[in-house]
């Protein structure tokens, strides 16, 4: 079969392509999943199934739900509403810290290193001043 | 005395006798239903350990009235027949499944076939999942199947095709148009009394294109479908929390056995009041299986409550229990009576003998139950176990003529209570009054 050579530089690059995908589908097929995926799917099956797993974790165990759990039960549901659920509180998280703690000038010195400052001063000056009292006195 | 108080003193004296009658041994419920328990499971009934006279002898042990049985087209007809309404035509092999239906039928157990799979030359060399791409050639088989067993009354077309495994492609009207309709029709014509179900629908969708159950009757009932009786296979979403009785879930799109009111709810409204099939459900045990598994002493007590649930509906008339024995696969399913090495599991006899508690009021415990071998009133006791003994809560009772009974008995909270059936000279499985 004739084929214009831009048309077969490209099903080339497409096969090149298809062999590079299925090289690395095939590697992530066969990588074992996570341990917490098997923690995953262990608390689903008790019924306490929380937010406390990563998105990859969730995720590893929806990917290795075998084919009668996926089709008879909500366990492919459960999960994902719980990896939506972590997703939010991560996010939330997130935002909580991103919250400035003080309002005010950044650049100002924090109060605790002026006070520190300021005591040290008036200590110094003190000593300064019993110094120059006790030369007066011998003299 | 006046006589509004005399009224008051009679009504109490009847409350008081009504009482009385429902605590000292009235053991059959006052109206029984007529619903018939059975199990499914093709790979054991025909290929199991010992003869196939041997596993038929073992049902019949347990009460099974029903075996549901897949008759698959593709099997019988792995070639195009010449004459496909006629079952003696050389194409067809019918050997394996007389044998099975010559022995249920001489067991007394009613069969309940189920006609499934596409053979390749009937849909341009597709998989048995998918359609036929002529309505006629399925009709014409199912007409065949009817001829060569016009004795056997209950029938169902295909397995879950609202599931993509089981049907393709996957819509309600191409199941109604390609094969229920047609079988109906055609088994309708062969066999005189049969009741021909639909739907035996999957309890969800499942991912990659399965359509969930509610849409399905709703479709169905759109493309005009005609049926018998609904099927449906009500398994737990949540088999580690979900108990036949709850929690339900609202406004859902699936049906398990917690939500069987949605099924009857849409089943009326899409076909009128007819009645529902449950024609696969189960429990699988941990150990083997890890994730859907529940206890051995869990799925004992599920068997019990899901006849108790399905008793109290007016409309389901059939619950079939898959499966009589564990797959050797552990990849399989394991929600069988037997283990794969077939030692007996709880549920066993709980099959046999369900015994459930309904209520508990101080130490009047109300019971209910059946004794599922033979026909017609069982004799039966009741057996209790205390920490400072056991002994026999009152004398003999009877069942009702289908084997069911409702009673009340003295057992503090803590007690094991078990049924002991004479005539199988065997005792129901135990349960812990709460």
């Amino acid at each position: 079969m004739w084929l214009a050579p831009s048309l077969r530089r490209r099903l080339i690059s497409l096969a090149f392509a298809v062999v590079v995908m299925a090289f690395v589908g095939c590697g992530a097929g066969t990588a074992a999943r996570p341990a917490c995926a098997d923690a995953v799917l262990h608390d689903w099956t008790t019924g306490t199934l929380g937010s406390e797993y990563s998105p990859e974790c969730y995720q590893a165990a929806i990917d290795a739900l075998p084919e009668d759990l996926r089709a008879y039960t909500s366990a492919a549901d459960d999960i994902t509403r719980a990896a939506i659920t972590a997703g939010r509180n991560a996010n939330a998280t997130r935002q909580l810290a991103d919250v400035p703690v003080e309002e005010g000038d950044p650049s100002a010195f924090p109060s605790e290193v002026v006070a520190l400052v300021g005591l040290l001063l008036v200590t110094a000056a003190a000593g300064l001043a019993a110094a120059l009292v006790r030369r007066g006195r011998e003299e | 005395m006046s006589i509004a108080f005399r009224a008051l003193l009679a009504v109490a004296a009847v409350a008081c006798l009504s009482l009385a009658l429902t605590s000292s041994g009235s053991s059959a419920p006052s109206a029984s239903r007529d619903v018939a328990f059975g199990v499914a499971d093709d790979a054991w009934l025909a290929h199991g350990p010992g003869t196939l006279e041997s596993r038929l002898r073992e049902l019949s042990k347990l009460g099974v009235e029903v075996v549901r049985f897949t008759v698959r087209w593709d099997q019988v007809a792995p070639q195009r027949p010449q004459d496909a309404r006629d079952p003696s035509d050389d194409a067809y092999d019918w050997t394996e499944i007389d044998g099975v239906f010559k022995g249920l039928r001489r067991h007394g157990i009613d069969p309940l076939v189920t006609l499934f799979g596409t053979p390749s030359w009937a849909n341009g060399g597709r998989g048995p999942n998918w359609a036929p791409s002529s309505s006629q050639s399925f009709a014409s088989f199912a007409y065949a199947a009817g001829r060569r067993y016009p004795w056997i009354r209950y029938w169902t077309i295909w397995n879950e095709p609202n599931r993509p495994a089981f049907l393709r492609p996957t819509t309600p009207k191409i199941y109604v148009n390609t094969l229920l309709n047609p079988a109906y029709a055609e088994l309708h014509s062969a066999i005189g009394r049969v009741q021909v179900g639909g739907g035996v629908t999957a309890p969800r969708a499942g991912d990659g294109g399965g359509v969930a159950p509610v849409a399905w009757i709703r479709g169905m009932a759109s493309a005009h479908a005609k049926l018998d009786a609904y099927a449906h296979h009500p398994y737990p979403g949540r088999p580690g929390s979900e108990t036949p009785w709850g929690p339900k879930c609202v406004n859902c799109q699936t049906i398990t056995m917690a939500d069987l009111e949605r099924l009857e709810r849409e089943v009326h409204r899409a076909f009128g009041r007819k009645p529902i099939w449950l024609t696969e459900y189960g429990y699988q045990t941990n150990p083997p299986e890890i994730f859907l598994g529940v206890t051995p002493e869990q799925q004992a007590t599920y068997v019990a409550t899901s006849a108790l649930r399905v008793y109290r509906s007016s409309s389901v008339t059939m619950l079939i229990y898959f499966m009589v024995r564990d797959d050797r696969s552990p990849a399989g399913w394991q929600s069988g009576l037997f283990t794969a090495d077939g030692i007996v599991k709880p549920a066993y006899a709980a099959f046999r003998s369900p015994l459930v508690q309904v209520a508990r009021r101080g130490g009047r415990v109300v019971l209910w139950g059946q004794i599922r071998p033979r026909s017609g009133r069982q004799p039966f006791r009741v057996r209790i176990e205390e920490d400072d003994g056991a002994g026999w809560v009152g004398g003999n009772r009877w069942t009702d003529a289908k084997g069911f009974f409702s009673i009340t008995v003295t057992a503090p909270a803590g007690a094991h209570l078990r049924v002991w059936s004479s005539r199988d000279n065997a005792y129901g499985h135990e349960i812990l009054v709460r």
